[in-house]
């Protein structure tokens, strides 16, 4: 876990990658990341941070097999990316659980879409330890809709840590929970990762929650996003465990510099465009609640 | 009244406690007031019928609106449905050739076999056909002209053509019936597809989701909920169009109860075509009522925001 000292061994490695999307309206190519590289090192905790548009979404979604990326290469454990793999999974923005699924099913959708060897008392199980990691015993039978977005996101969270995968993908994972609620999870996802070593990369617009959390900051510029600059983050762990980071005597200095940084983008970000809007998972549900397409029908 | 044992500022169900509480009320005195909180939407119903009928059977007794070839008196509606479902004798002149024992009874059987076999057909196809325009681009190419083109076009305009080539028999019926029915399930089933959640798909992919999973995990359930109100419209598409059918193909005796309103009304047995017509009315309504309950069960995550 400790980004200083030991040998560090790159585990994805991204070169001079390229990557964006086709407009099919308006018929232009967006270019979202240009000559990004950026090396994440197993078992580390790397948090990018940038203006809204940036490409963090994009470069989180070519780790994860989501998108393809359109020049250089990434690796991971080197061999290039080519879509999903069990070593790897997310945590969403928008928590992306299955409404129609209970918490525990939710939770061992995993083991239902990959072939696997364990047992059904053996998933059931792995669930059941993760649900008391998580916080969410007494909740194995509710529905999405019947939590709060905080307890949404340890749904999504158990998901994503329940086959306890290599690397854990986290896109804004706390940005439309409450304060108080995400510092409770900051904490329970440090401690989680802590215990199983894994490496994560974590998004965040929130620059506290970047030093809470990261060994390494990486600030992407303006879109289309580069690497602008890395910052160590050369506080001891467990950071959340007790008492409060913020009287940590490093902190102030790293919170200055990387506001510092994120404020030139942000201010250069704002004549750029404006944001499409990230949805919040609650937004997501009003629209699943809404009536499906009325349409011109005349009847008879 | 005893106050019932309600925290302040209720707990939503978000808190574990709330969800293992005892129940929040407990059994309380009956009064006057609490019977009308109870039931004043079924006090209202009943007087509101009442009311209804009275001033029926008094613009129909004193012939305001008509004489009573024209418009029946509520009594006499009774009567024929009394006589129409249940059979009994017509034992004075005010009846004409068409009400006979189980008349209605004998039509709305006739409909209703009519118009489940053809709904059957309708979502039968109509979901298969939504889902692959939905999942495959190029079926959605192919059958979106004819589709969009069909489900704008008033279906009676469809019924000469249709004569030409099928004549007037039981087969042009089904087909009609069809034709007003199939396309809210197609368009609802197509728009559920359409409209999945990229997130959701995106999480199944991480997970290890390959295209049928996808389609098993995600798209499916997700598009349930707009089947099942695509499968609404189109009961009561359906039902609209058993009733233009049976007027359009008409019959010599048996034609259904679409048949027996229009036969009986232009024979001027108005009370008949006013029997058959509420008999008609109650089992829309039953129709409705029944579909609306069915959302709820099958997607109850759809009815959260609504509340
Ligand atoms: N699916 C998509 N189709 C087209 N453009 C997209 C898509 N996703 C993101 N973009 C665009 O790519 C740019 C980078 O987006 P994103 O990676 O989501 O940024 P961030 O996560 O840093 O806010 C934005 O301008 C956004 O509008
Ligand atoms: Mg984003």
């Amino acid at each position: 876990m400790t980004a200083t000292g030991q040998a560090r061994r790159p585990l994805i490695v991204a070169d001079s990658m390229t990557a964006g999307y086709e407009l099919e309206r308006e018929r232009k190519l967006l270019t979202a990341l240009e000559d990004v590289s950026l090396t994440v090192h197993e078992g580390e905790f790397l948090v990018l941070v940038g203006p809204s548009g940036c490409g963090k979404t994009t470069f989180i979604n070519v780790i994860a097999g989501l998108v393809k990326p359109w020049g250089g290469t990434v690796t991971f454990n080197g061999k290039p990316i080519d879509g999903p793999g069990e070593d790897r999974s997310m945590v969403f923005q928008d928590y992306a659980i299955m409404p129609w699924r209970t918490v525990e099913h939710n939770i061992q959708l995993p083991f239902e879409l990959r072939p696997h060897d364990f047992s059904k008392a053996d998933v059931a199980e792995k669930v059941q330890d993760i649900i008391e990691d998580v916080g969410l015993v007494g909740f194995e039978k509710s529905f999405p809709y019947e939590l709060s977005g905080g307890m949404r996101q340890r749904v999504g969270l158990a998901r994503a840590m329940v086959t306890q995968p290599k690397v854990l993908l986290a896109d804004e994972p706390f940005g439309a929970v409450d304060a108080m609620t995400r510092e409770v999870l900051q904490a329970q996802l440090e401690a989680l990762v802590m215990n199983a070593g894994q490496t994560v990369v974590f998004i965040t617009h929130s620059i506290d929650e970047a030093i809470a959390l990261g060994d390494r900051i990486a600030v992407i510029s303006n879109r289309p996003g580069k690497v602008r600059e890395i910052v160590e983050v050369d506080m001891e762990r467990p950071r959340l465990a007790e008492g409060e980071i913020t009287t940590h005597p490093r902190y102030g200095e790293l919170r200055e510099h990387l506001w510092n940084l994120v404020k030139d983008e942000a201010l250069g970000a704002r004549d750029a465009h404006h944001d499409e809007g990230d949805s919040t998972g609650d937004s997501r549900l009003d629209r699943l609640a809404t009536s499906p397409a009325t349409t011109m029908d005349p009847g008879i | 009244m005893t106050q019932t044992s309600q925290e302040p500022g209720s707990k939503k169900s978000t808190d574990g406690a709330a969800l293992t509480a005892q129940p929040r009320i407990k059994d309380a005195d009956w009064t006057w007031a609490r019977i009308w909180t109870r039931y004043r939407f079924a006090i209202v119903t009943v007087i509101n019928l009442s009311v209804f009928f009275v001033i029926w059977q008094l613009l129909a007794h004193f012939e305001v609106i008509g004489p009573h070839l024209i418009f029946p008196t509520f009594t006499d509606t009774l009567r024929a449905l009394k006589i129409g479902w249940f059979g009994g004798q017509v034992d004075d002149g005010t009846s004409f050739e068409l009400l006979r024992d189980f008349v209605i009874a004998k039509n709305a059987w006739e409909s209703l076999q009519r118009y489940a076999i053809s709904m059957f057909i309708a979502i039968g196809i109509g979901i298969p056909i939504g889902l692959a325009m939905g999942g495959f681009k190029w079926v959605d190419a192919i059958l979106s002209p004819y589709v969009w083109t069909l489900s704008s076009l008033p279906r009676l305009a469809i019924y000469a053509p249709l004569v030409m080539i099928m004549g007037i028999g039981e087969s042009i019926k089904y087909a009609l019936i069809i034709l007003t029915a199939i396309f809210p399930v197609i368009i609802n089933t197509w728009a559920g597809v359409k409209t999945t959640e990229q997130s959701l798909i995106n999480a199944a992919r991480v997970f290890g989701a390959g295209r049928a999973q996808i389609y098993k995990k995600v798209v499916l359930p997700y598009t349930l909920p707009f089947v099942v109100s695509g499968i609404q419209l189109s009961l009561s598409r359906g039902l609209i169009g058993v009733v233009i059918v049976e007027f359009l193909t008409g019959a010599s005796t048996l034609g259904g109860l679409g048949w027996l309103i229009f036969r009986s009304a232009s024979a001027f047995n108005s009370a008949l075509t006013y029997a058959s017509l509420m008999s008609l009315a109650v089992f829309a309504l039953i129709l409705v009522q029944g579909t609306r309950s069915m959302e709820a069960k099958i997607a109850p995550w759809r009815q959260v925001s609504k509340t």
